[in-house]
């Protein structure tokens, strides 16, 4: 496949618009333009032949501009597509129900193709509204939308936009929108019946993300509301009926895509080490198959490229000694920087000399590669069937990344990326009878293993009423919902009674999680709401700090100088107000790079800033500081991040360095990665990480004068059990007794 | 008033010192033999570990703030959704340590379940077998000395029969019998032959024993038996040691020079008492088991040969 024509590199092959702007602002509809192809189609009254027609031009159906050369030469490819075969029996169904279920395989051109399909048959445009696709990833949503753009012709941000996180490219013009399916959800909290839709289009849905499954609880709800909206669920497996008999009967359609038979092999026997069979595999592979590249799923960034160093070494004596193809090894995962990404789609290496053994290409991945990027030349498939899942324990409020087994439904989907040039071949590092018995059937949808605070702030902020009938596909545990409403109840966003409060109701107009809301509307109290929001968008963005495995040291050295001892949340807006600094704007990438600082997370972070500032703003919330020589200047910050994180701090024991979390009495250790200076007995902490070990990193430490004083009704001190923490408490409640009693004596 | 005000306060501190012991009257330190005792990494990561556990199997209850409020939305128990068909039970995360891959716990659970299963066998098995043994261990004790016992009766009855046969013969004529002479070993019956063997080697050692003893009462004194501390011989060891002596000599004797013994010996303890027993019912019209002589060759009135049958 020419790299151009693929999807999901569009972005690299335009220059990036401009960000117009977009905003909700009521919509005009266009007056009809006769000089358009359009202007003799009837709403859901379209054939397959008439849409191709207008497609052939000569001037643009939507614009009225002339076509490029380019245009036509993507058409000819677009129509080759196994979507395009059944344009008419699509068109049929969507015009007859209100829901349709569409299954089409990865490669049958659905993401791209079926939107346009309705854009020529819902044509928005004449009444004044949009078409939206949603994704599961900011990425796809971008690229996406950039690669329709160029189908159609049209400047990215104009007729087809997107819309994500902390950044809108759309405009008056549009009319096809892909986004995320959170965005989707957020807008739907302003605009309960989403008005300004005419079709949704929920792609990937079998991916089952926590926001496509609240879309289409709500998408239940609306459908009745707005008889003129019509449903699209997009999957990509085959398992539809779950999803036909959600929707009440919907009607599906099929499309096959092009996928080549793949043969499946199993171990004989368990293996002892995932890592070193894989490698082993990889190696095998290279030594006695025919030519193709290896996809090889691991599920970590550390494991990744480890393993991608040791198959090198050892690629690299094969040659020596055996004569054995050149060997690329890629590794491939969500935190590499973009440009090292796009190395996995260059060809495999050439022979060494004419004539000689074919080159190869590995790549190493986590399940990223499973769905959502598609890369053309695997034949070979590695799967030691694992994949860091996110487990939710609402029992001791602790959300984990974990190395788990997949599903069988996983298993499948990884195989079947062999297929996808010629026939290929699946290596599973586990045995058949494990495959049957140990993995469970389906993946566990993302709303069983999440934390639901946001999620429930948002229901709320939909108007959802009953939430324990609300009709979802997988309804979570009871005991999830009653800690996130606990947790909301204590940020004061929800009463006694689950109603929404004046905070939640602020709190939920952010994209944040609810404690970080809570913390940034309350900043001004604390005089330091320009430094609190900083550190919230710096929260919000990937990880800052670059520590590569050959400069870990010289990296450390670097982030302590900007150290702070009171923890690693001034630490962060230390590095924030440096690289605000003229010094480092003059030059910021190259700065970052000397610093090994993410100049990616940096300026991802000054973009959220400048979008939660304009929410603030809205909400009239006062940006103030106080001069940073001022005593307390930091001692307001740390009492501020306690008004959001109260639910988050530990105590450290008695009996040396461990710590206990201050309700739920788990054992935790501080990351190895703080920069707390001190010995503090009360920290507060960002994240709680479940691995081998407990850890609680990004820390701050705090005074539990503070913690009663900011949350009292958290830290009642009759709800602790009997234990260090309570004695501690009580401790602090006298001592604050005593100088009250002192200070009132005075 | 403000001094008024700082007296109660006073007051209050002071009642407050008082009340202490009045409120804890029945406190007992603890006697905790772990008290004052650092405690292990180790033992500190497994408690950790444990008390996470427990956590993680703890329900959050009807006490708690969230469960309140989503009893106030309509909860009721159960599972959530239009069909209350939801999750009762959040999903659990599994933590695995190391890179054993998929189906390597299992397997190793497995290998483990069979190893333990084969040990319990093994040790039953074992237990079987050591109460078998110990019990053929007292039943062929029991026939030892069943079999002594009936040796014995079989040797007085034949000698006491010799006696009267002898009687008979020589008539009234001579009423000072001389004592028989001493028969040879092989005119022994082989059934009892053993025993007289060794009543006769201990016979003769006490013999010469006794002749000693009337060496040592004129002065000789060339024992080299073992004394104890007062001087005297330490006969219930020596009594052992002879005994072993005795049975070595024995045996040499039938593995040599007896050919007939060694073939009775080479039987079961089971058989030779079964001999016996035909022996005496069938000569002396004897019942071992009855511990009666009868008066017919038929035995009347024995239940029979087995010693069960005798109650």
């Amino acid at each position: 496949m020419d790299p151009k024509t693929n999807p999901y590199l569009a972005h690299r092959y335009d220059g990036a618009g401009d960000n117009s702007g977009g905003g909700y602002m009521p919509r005009q509809p266009k007056t009809a333009n006769s000089s358009t192809a359009l202007s003799n189609f009837t709403m859901h009254n379209t054939t397959a032949d008439q849409a191709r027609k207008a497609e052939d031009g000569p001037g643009n159906p939507f614009t009225g501009k002339p076509l490029s050369q380019r245009y036509f030469n993507i058409l000819k490819t677009r129509r080759n597509l196994p979507v395009h075969q059944q344009r008419d029996e699509f068109l049929k169904l969507y015009q007859e129900s209100q829901i349709l279920v569409f299954v089409g395989e990865t490669g049958s051109g659905k993401t791209t193709q079926i939107p346009q399909f309705v854009l020529f048959d819902d044509l928005p445009q004449t009444r004044g509204k949009m078409v939206a696709c949603t994704q599961p990833r900011r990425v796809a949503a971008m690229s996406v939308a950039q690669r329709v753009a160029d189908e159609m012709d049209v400047q990215l941000g104009e007729e087809v936009g997107y819309s994500i996180r902390f950044e809108d490219k759309t405009s008056q013009n549009t009319i096809m929108k892909y986004m995320t399916d959170g965005m989707l959800l957020r807008e739907a909290m302003n605009d309960h019946n989403l008005e300004r839709y005419s079709t949704i289009i929920l792609d990937e849905a079998h991916e089952r993300t926590l926001s496509t499954d609240i879309l289409m609880g709500l998408l239940k709800e609306v459908i009745p509301r707005r008889k003129d909206l019509k449903i699209i669920i997009m999957s990509a497996t085959l398992d539809a009926a779950k999803f036909q008999k959600y929707f009440d009967q919907a009607p599906l359609l099929a499309v096959p895509g092009r996928t080549h038979p793949v043969e499946v092999f199993y171990t004989p026997e368990p293996e002892r080490d995932y890592i070193e069979a894989a490698m082993r595999t990889v190696l095998q592979i290279h030594a006695a198959e025919a030519e193709g590249d290896i996809l090889v799923f691991l599920t970590g960034e550390e494991e990744i490229e480890d393993t991608a160093r040791k198959i090198s070494l050892e690629a690299d004596e094969m040659i020596r000694e055996e004569d054995a193809g050149p060997l690329l090894v890629l590794p491939l995962y969500g935190t590499l920087p973009p440009q090292q990404q796009q190395k996995i789609f260059e060809p495999a290496p050439p022979p060494r000399r004419p004539g000689g053994r074919p080159g190869r290409k590995v790549i190493i991945s986590t399940n990223i590669a499973e769905t959502s990027l598609t890369i053309d030349g695997i034949v070979y498939v590695v799967d030691p069937g694992f994949s860091k899942q996110k487990v939710y324990n609402p029992r001791v409020r602790v959300e984990s990344l974990l190395v788990s087994p997949i599903s069988q439904a996983s298993a499948a989907q990884r195989a079947g990326r062999a297929g996808r040039t010629r026939p290929g071949k699946c290596f599973r590092l586990y045995t058949e009878a494990a495959f049957k018995k140990e993995l469970i059937p389906q993946t566990y949808p993302e709303i069983l293993r999440s934390n639901l605070s946001s999620t429930v702030l948002e229901l709320k902020k939909l108007g959802i009423e009953d939430l324990v009938h609300f009709d979802l596909m997988d309804p979570p545990a009871p005991e999830t919902l009653m800690r996130a409403l606990e947790e909301l109840n204590y940020l004061g966003c929800l009463d006694d009674d689950g109603e929404l409060t004046e905070l939640g109701r602020m709190a939920s107009e952010y994209p944040l999680d609810p404690c970080l809301a809570v913390m940034l509307i309350s900043s001004p109290k604390f005089y330091c709401s320009n430094e609190i929001l900083s550190i919230t968008a710096l929260l919000s963005v990937p990880q800052l700090f670059v520590r590569p495995a050959n400069a870990r040291k010289r990296a450390d050295e670097m982030k302590d100088l900007f150290a702070h001892a009171d923890g690693d949340h001034l630490t962060m807006l230390n590095v924030y107000h440096a690289y605000k600094g003229d010094q480092a704007q003059a030059d910021a990438r190259n700065w970052c790079y000397n610093h090994y600082l993410s100049h990616r997370a940096l300026q991802q972070a000054d973009n959220v800033r400048s979008q939660l500032a304009r929410i603030m703003e809205r909400q009239n919330i006062d940006f103030v500081s106080v001069h940073h020589s001022h005593e307390k200047f930091y001692e307001n910050i740390r009492k501020a991040l306690v008004a959001g994180f109260f639910m988050q701090v530990a105590k450290k024991q008695s009996s040396g360095k461990t710590y206990a979390t201050v309700k739920d009495d788990q054992v935790v250790m501080l990351h190895p990665s703080t920069t707390m200076g001190q010995d503090s007995e009360w920290v507060l902490y960002h994240e709680f990480v479940l691995t081998s070990k407990n850890y609680i990193r990004t820390i701050t430490p705090v005074q539990p004068e503070w913690l009663l004083d900011i949350s009292p009704l958290y830290y009642d001190i009759d709800t602790f059990k009997k234990g260090e923490v309570k004695t501690g408490l009580l401790r602090t409640l006298e001592r604050m007794r005593r100088q009250e009693h002192l200070h009132k004596k005075s | 008033m403000p001094p008024k005000k700082e007296e109660e306060e006073e007051v209050d501190y002071m009642t407050m010192v008082i009340e202490e012991p009045k409120v804890t009257p029945s406190f007992r330190p603890k006697k905790d033999p772990d008290r004052g005792r650092t405690k292990s990494k180790k033992q500190l990561e497994e408690e950790a570990a444990e008390a996470q556990k427990e956590a993680m199997a703890t329900k959050i209850d009807s006490s708690n703030k969230g469960y309140k409020m989503l009893a106030r939305m309509g909860f009721s128990g159960g599972a959530l959704g239009r069909g209350a068909d939801g999750l009762i039970e959040p999903i659990q995360a599994e933590q695995r340590d190391g890179r054993g891959g998929i189906g390597l716990d299992t397997e190793k659970k497995r290998k483990i379940a069979e190893a333990t299963e084969q040990e319990t066998k093994r040790a039953k098995t074992e237990a079987d077998e050591y109460i078998k043994r110990k019990r053929d261990e007292v039943e062929t004790a029991d026939k030892e000395r069943n079999l002594r016992k009936a040796q014995n009766i079989a040797e007085e009855m034949d000698t006491e029969a010799e006696k009267k046969q002898k009687a008979k013969v020589e008539g009234e004529k001579s009423e000072d019998a001389s004592p028989p002479a001493e028969k040879r070993l092989a005119e022994i019956p082989v059934l009892y032959r053993s025993p007289v063997f060794l009543r006769r080697l201990q016979e003769e050692r006490d013999r010469s024993r006794r002749s000693k003893r009337r060496a040592q009462d004129y002065g000789e004194d060339d024992s080299d038996e073992p004394r104890d501390f007062s001087g005297r011989i330490t006969h219930q060891s020596n009594k052992k040691r002879e005994h072993t002596l005795d049975e070595a000599k024995l045996k040499t004797y039938v593995e040599d020079e007896d050919a007939e013994l060694k073939e009775f010996e080479a039987l079961a303890v089971a058989e030779r008492l079964e001999k016996l027993v035909m022996y005496l019912r069938e000569k002396h019209w004897y019942c071992l088991w009855c511990y009666a002589k009868y008066d017919d060759q038929e035995l009347d009135g024995c239940p029979g040969l087995d010693e069960d049958l005798h109650g």
